[in-house]
């Protein structure tokens, strides 16, 4: 489907990378987010392809996730392009806070890096010849932001809002409160977008704006109805993710592995009021009965 | 609803095959997935199919580890598309 300019090529990849979007600006290029660091390779195997020659200058990011800043020290090292981050994620980057950047509390590596701007809510600038908004898109993310080309009714939503669905609700996860109300926040300023295409941080570019909004907003109101619902959604998310990161771990572990890992650990006793071994039997027990796990000689392996 | 795609998250390229070593893709086909037309995508599937069983060895010779991951995986992406 070719929904969206010329100038812009999507690089569709998976969940432990975010997708990348290379927007041509005559012979320079802007690139927005750079996958996880174990993918940096590819990841800049598929950019020069992207850039068909063009000198990549800029790497934007729509929030601080590993899965989306993890190739921005292998970019910077490859394209010496600068890198802009938004405002609200610059100290945890500045000063690698690897809990802020939920890298240690959930088990995630990144390369640390460096940026040379913040981009803040509301700021404007030209990619790719067009003209986008930053827009605040706090929930999944406190600090992130989307970015909205309102004259060709283009999106990018990060992990704020994807075609079935949003991001993990970390805050909450991790205690803080705020951060459903403001994901419904969110989610209702962007209802009132006039969007044609999304490109999302994970999974195709899609048309169908407002089915997806009308989605989030019902996944939602079911995580405000039911916490734990919202808990055993993410728990089911963040393992799988960590699965498909370290590809096979042998069953008997994971136990242990909830244990240790603090969003795991966390989550168990906050919003299950079980031990993490408890909690992490119910996770495994339904992601292999959903085929998104399988188990082989006492491993645990990710189906993809 | 669009085909999807058939990264399973491994990301890695072989340098030998020029194909990814989860998806068995090229960088073209990758890079060019997001826009390419459905038959396009079909196309790129059917490739897929025959490279894995040109990379599986017979079944009376037991496949090494990674190969054995390859087809296992390939069958089930084969399963949804």
């Amino acid at each position: 489907m070719s929904l969206l300019p010329e100038q812009i090529r999507v690089l569709e990849r998976g969940w432990l990378s975010a997708n990348n979007i290379v927007f041509h600006e005559g012979a320079e290029a802007t690139l927005i987010d750079s996958g996880y660091v174990t993918h940096a390779d590819q990841t800049l195997a598929l950019i020069e392809r992207a850039l068909e020659g063009r000198k990549l200058v800029r790497l934007i990011n729509t929030h601080s996730h590993s899965d989306h800043i993890g190739g921005n020290a292998a970019v910077r090292r490859a394209h010496g392009c600068r890198i802009l981050v938004p405002e609200g994620m610059a100290p945890a980057v500045a000063d690698w806070d690897e809990d802020a950047l939920l890298l240690s509390s959930a088990h995630q590596q990144a390369e640390p890096f460096e940026f040379d701007a913040t981009i803040a809510p509301g700021d404007e600038f030209e990619m790719g010849g067009l003209r986008w908004q930053a827009l605040h898109v706090p929930g999944h993310d406190m600090h992130a932001l989307a970015y909205y080309a309102p004259q060709e009714r283009i999106l990018i939503s990060g992990d704020a809002l994807w075609q079935d669905g949003f991001g993990v609700m970390f805050a909450e996860l991790h205690g803080d409160p705020s951060g459903l109300p403001a994901q419904r926040r969110t989610l209702e300023m962007l209802r009132e977008l006039d969007v044609g295409v999304v490109i999302p941080g994970h999974g195709a570019p899609f048309a169908d704006y407002e089915a997806a909004v009308a989605r989030a907003l019902q996944r939602l109101a079911a995580f405000e109805q039911s916490p734990e619902r919202m808990a055993k959604s993410a728990m089911k998310a963040l393992f799988t993710f960590t699965l498909l990161e370290k590809r096979r771990m042998p069953r008997a572990g994971i136990g242990d592995y909830f244990g240790r890992v603090a969003i795991f650990r966390d989550v168990s006793q906050n919003f299950f009021h079980k031990e993490p071994a408890a909690v992490a039997a119910l996770v495994i027990d339904e992601l292999l009965k959903a085929g998104v796990l399988a188990e082989e000689d006492g491993d645990l392996v990710s189906r993809g | 609803m669009s085909i999807p795609s058939p990264c399973i998250d491994v990301c890695r390229m072989d340098a030998q095959s020029g194909l990814c070593e989860g998806c068995l893709r090229t960088v073209d086909e990758i890079a060019g997935w997001a826009a390419a037309p459905d038959a396009q995508k079909l196309l790129i599937l059917a490739a897929i199919a025959q490279r894995r069983a040109s990379l599986l060895p017979p079944l009376q010779n037991p496949p090494s580890a990674p190969l054995c991951q390859r087809g296992e995986r390939g069958d089930l992406n084969g399963g949804e598309s």
